[in-house]
């Protein structure tokens, strides 16, 4: 028995130096903000940058979210808090799928006094095949340290801090090895037709959004909607699917809720201009501090919001 | 209590270091906390249905004296009938009530008269119970035909029955095999525990790494089986037949392991099932303690292969559409038992008109786990009408490359993920098949490389575990 024990005991060595050394790392400062280095901070936001904004309100009151995927990375808090005076916080997590928007969302409200709610989306995230999982985890890797610890993308990121430390590297900024044209053309010929070619009318998605606003009616919360504009290159791609049919339903949807929905996703100069873009899908900061304007001076010359008879209208008029 | 939970990581070293330290005095201690310890585990989940437990252990171990002490036959065989009525009355209750009645208004309005169901209830199917009242059941079978004798001790018999490690998913342990091991005081042996050991960190890993993550992308196929067609069916079938596999023997391996901790040696319930040649050497390898408890109890009360040609069809059919049943109360389960029922019959028809048809044994298994990839569809499907549409979908190759890859996307894994089930099936398939073929070939030749071994193993295991996305094992509903 006795060694049995001892060959137990010796098993778990590694397991604990394992652990002191996650630990000793820990690249989110999850335990801990003692590892300093250079570059810690700016390796794991880039690793990733959803656990990155989670893990940093873990201490941290706020009333104001704003949820979406790396689009509403565009809607600038601190432009918002210099002249709107609202404090907001942001939670982006690129490529967000609506299920990982809903857990985010719910999950906020369930830790935080919540009073206001912005999501930025697009139809394109409206598709039942449209399914990530990421929040989930991020999720769970805040609310269990040992869901941290055993996290293979935190072993990966610890080993690349210790790395750049040790051997004194400095963070090279990727550039793009691209033109925006062909950057652009590319995006239209893969991402754009993969995501429309497959398409199935997610009425879970439906019910999960119709939920979420009268969740927040109930709780007096306020609720906003920010449908991101696309280029009209994009918009085209749509349209040689026929899923117009679907995006006017989806617009139906949207109308009929309690919050309010603006609308920036249709024909309209702006959309059609490829200088707000950087890609087919991603406007710019200029076109975000725009739509930050027109959302909080409560002024649509560009959005039309679902309180307006032409919201599900207009986006025919192309 | 779930092997793959935290909680049965803190109760299994308590209940260990507790056994050996402080109730291995004398047998009566050690079984006693092995009975404490089983009810602590199985009432973790629901203390109420304790009450069945004890029922079905107080019935057979009263029953199995009264059946060897019975002069005549007659009375032997009516204190029989009261344990089956008593086991298959709970059983039947509890996992069959609502799919009969189901079954009878159906039937019923077949005829053009439409009955309104009021008598189907709102009933909590108890987990192992399908499990625990087949192993008691044997003890009074096995007394009946004379095969073992009823044993006097209760606790050591109760701990029989309710033995943790294999209480809710098996293996089905037969009373002659397992009593005399609950009668006799267990000393520790250090080979045994840490080949126990390494036998819970590979099950471990087969339910944890593999299984869950192929169960990811099968739930999200199997929710809507419809919208997919070409390669993504295709791949969900096959990435089924492992996930149960891992799933399944994964569990029967803790449960063999956990046992070896104890000092208990249970029967090997798995041996590579997917090289066989054939589907009679499947049932050999599949499942072992539930497919020679309805050959033992079943095939060869009805007669076995002892009666003419067509009588022995008809036993296999009914041994087969039982053995469906068992595994739950769905037409699906019932068709899977029925097609392996055919596929025997088809096997044996061509044994039996001594027709040898001379194919190279690689192609027989390439066959044989083809049709079995098929069959584990009905087992899969929510109803006969789905699995009909699945094995069409994945027949329909329609679909180009490009397109085919797109469709993948739906289930919310990428390329790498992919790649990475059909390593860890590959890897699963390698070790087993290795472990298997050269025996005497130790693949941990040396401490080291064993130590090495185990440590990767634990390493994946937890990181697979802290995914969040542990799953219930798939034979705990049966």
């Amino acid at each position: 028995m006795k060694k049995f024990l001892k060959n137990i005991c010796l098993g778990l060595i590694p397991l604990a130096i394992y652990m002191v050394f996650i630990i000793s790392i820990d690249p989110y400062n999850y335990f801990s903000d003692s590892f300093k280095t250079k570059n810690k901070s700016k390796i794991s936001e880039t690793n990733n940058r959803a656990l990155n904004q989670i893990l940093s309100l873990k201490n941290t009151e706020f009333e104001k979210i704003i949820v979406g995927d790396s689009r509403a990375g565009a809607l600038d808090k601190d432009y918002i808090f210099e002249n709107y005076q609202l404090d907001f916080e942001k939670i982006v997590i690129p490529a967000a799928k609506l299920n990982e928007i809903d857990d985010l969302v719910y999950f906020m409200v369930s830790n935080q006094s919540i009073n206001e709610i912005i999501i930025g989306m697009n139809f394109n995230m409206f598709n039942d095949f449209a399914f990530s999982t990421r929040a989930d985890e991020i999720l769970k890797i805040y609310e269990r340290p040992l869901f941290y610890i055993f996290n293979f993308n935190i072993f990966k990121l610890s080993i690349k801090i210790l790395n750049n430390h040790l051997f004194k590297l400095d963070i090279i900024d990727s550039k793009p090895t691209m033109s925006k044209d062909d950057f652009w053309q590319q995006h239209l010929n893969t991402r754009s037709k993969w995501q429309y070619s497959r398409f199935k009318y997610p009425t879970e998605y439906a019910e999960k959004i119709k939920e979420l606003d009268d969740y927040c009616l109930e709780n007096n919360i306020k609720f906003t909607v920010i449908l991101f504009p696309h280029h009209y290159d994009d918009i085209k791609v749509l349209k040689s699917y026929n899923l117009m049919e679907d995006k006017q339903k989806f617009y139906e949807l949207m109308k009929g809720l309690n919050g309010l929905v603006i609308n920036y996703d249709y024909f309209h100069e702006r959309t059609l201009n490829i200088k707000n873009f950087d890609d087919p899908v991603h406007f710019n900061d200029e076109i975000g501090k725009i739509i930050v304007d027109e959302v909080f001076s409560n002024s649509f010359q560009w959005g039309v919001s679902n309180k307006d008879k032409n919201f599900t209208r207009i986006i025919n008029d192309s | 209590m779930l092997f793959n939970s935290l909680e049965f990581l803190i109760f299994l070293p308590i209940v260990f270091l507790f056994y050996w330290f402080i109730f291995n005095k004398n047998l009566f201690s050690q079984n006693l906390f092995i009975l404490f310890s089983s009810y602590l585990f199985y009432g973790w989940w629901d203390y109420r249905f304790l009450s069945l437990i004890i029922l079905s252990t107080i019935v057979d171990f009263i029953i199995g004296k009264k059946i060897h002490s019975s002069k005549d036959i007659k009375s032997k065989k009516v204190y029989l009938i009261l344990s089956l009525v008593v086991n298959l009355g709970i059983l039947g209750f509890f996992k069959y009530f609502n799919f009969f009645i189901d079954s009878f208004i159906d039937l019923i309005a077949l005829t053009g008269y439409s009955l309104e169901n009021q008598w189907t209830l709102k009933i909590i199917l108890p987990v192992g119970i399908s499990f625990y009242t087949f192993q008691t059941m044997s003890y009074s079978l096995d007394i009946f035909r004379n095969d073992m004798k009823p044993v006097n001790d209760f606790v050591a018999f109760a701990s029989f029955v309710s033995f943790f490690p294999q209480l809710v998913a098996g293996p089905i342990e037969r009373a002659k095999a397992l009593l005399p091991q609950m009668m006799k005081k267990r000393n520790f042996d250090y080979l045994e525990a840490m080949f126990g050991l390494r036998l819970i960190i590979w099950g471990m890993f087969k339910k944890v790494v593999v299984a869950d993550s192929l169960a990811k992308y099968v739930d999200i196929f199997y929710a809507n089986p419809n919208d997919y067609i070409g390669l993504p069916s295709i791949v969900a079938m096959f990435f089924f037949t492992f996930q149960i596999y891992c799933d399944f023997s994964g569990y029967s391996d803790i449960a063999i392991g956990t046992a070896r901790l104890f000092g208990i040696k249970l029967n090997r319930n798995f041996k590579v099932p997917y090289i066989s040649s054939s589907f009679s050497e499947f049932w050999k390898r599949w499942h072992i303690s539930l497919s020679s408890w309805f050959r033992d109890y079943v095939y060869i009360s009805l007669g076995g292969n002892r009666v003419g040609k067509l009588l022995n069809y008809r036993n296999l059919i009914i041994t087969f559409v039982v053995s469906g049943l068992w595994h739950g109360a769905n037409y699906t389960f019932i068709a899977w038992g029925l097609i392996h029922g055919f596929l025997l019959i088809f096997e044996k028809f061509f044994i039996d008109i001594k027709l040898d048809i001379s194919i190279n044994k690689i192609f027989k298994i390439m066959i044989t786990f083809f049709i079995t990839n098929i069959t584990w569809v009905f087992f899969r499907s929510n109803d006969i009408s789905q699995a009909f549409s699945v094995l069409k979908n994945s027949t329909n190759l329609s679909m180009n490359i490009t397109e085919n890859i797109t469709s993948f996307r739906g289930f919310g894994v990428d390329f790498f993920e992919l790649l990475m089930m059909f390593l860890f099936i590959l890897i699963v398939v390698f070790i087993e098949f290795f472990e298997e073929k050269i025996k005497n070939s130790n693949i941990y030749k040396s401490d080291k490389i064993q130590f090495i071994w185990v440590q990767l193993l634990i390493f994946f295991i937890l990181f697979f575990a802290t995914r969040g996305e542990l799953k219930n094992f798939i034979y705990f509903q049966f």
